[in-house]
């Protein structure tokens, strides 16, 4: 589903086929070396990726700007 | 979200066997998920924090190895107690554990909980 035109993200992340919590992770270390506001496009092939990122960014308050599996971008939140 | 939850693990799964590996992989995504998350050894899985015992352990290639786990779930602010009689019973005293540790029986945990955290017990 496409929330939006893929944004030019700060940084990109190669996530390979991790899942879970190899997953989830590795998008919080990933993100926590972005300032407030910038944000991290992540490409993530495993299955449950659609699902997971989207929760995950639900709970921490971390926008989800763009998807199109296997791509997404996050914008870090300024909390 | 914005409020803390408080999440408590009972982890009682040893060296030896796979659920000990989706146990502190749902503590580290717990952890990366901005969620107050405490593990509490208890029986075979008081091995755990064993000085070394998790440095070559690897119970599921799809996971990091455990030691990786348990230190990124240190960092992202987890904690873990120790329940003293399965540590004793096992001839374990403070120095043969890992220092970020805290040997603590059941009040320690129960107390998170009565302030309503969730539980997941492995």
């Amino acid at each position: 589903m496409d929330k939006q035109q893929n944004p030019i993200a700060t940084a990109r992340w190669d996530a390979g086929d991790a899942g879970c919590g190899r997953l989830i992770s590795g998008l919080r270390n990933e993100l926590r070396r972005l300032s407030a506001g910038e944000t991290l496009e992540v490409t993530a092939t495993d299955a449950a990726a659609p699902i997971d990122i989207g929760v995950w960014c639900s709970m921490t308050g971390n926008p989800l700007v763009y998807e199109t599996h296997p791509v997404y971008v996050i914008q870090r939140c300024t909390g | 979200m914005s409020e803390t939850k408080e999440l408590v693990i009972v982890h009682s799964r040893g060296l030896d066997d796979e659920r000990s590996s989706v146990a502190w992989s749902i503590a580290n995504t717990a952890a990366a998920s901005d969620m107050a998350v405490t593990v509490f050894l208890v029986a075979a899985g008081v091995d755990w924090a064993r000085r070394g015992a998790a440095d070559v352990a690897h119970l599921n290639p799809q996971d990091p190895p455990i030691g990786e786990m348990i230190a990124n779930f240190l960092a992202n602010g987890g904690r873990i107690l120790v329940c003293p009689p399965c540590a004793k019973v096992r001839g374990y005293t403070e120095e043969d554990l890992i220092e970020a540790v805290t040997i603590a029986g059941a009040p320690a945990m129960l107390q998170i909980v009565a302030r309503g955290a969730g539980t997941l017990t492995f």
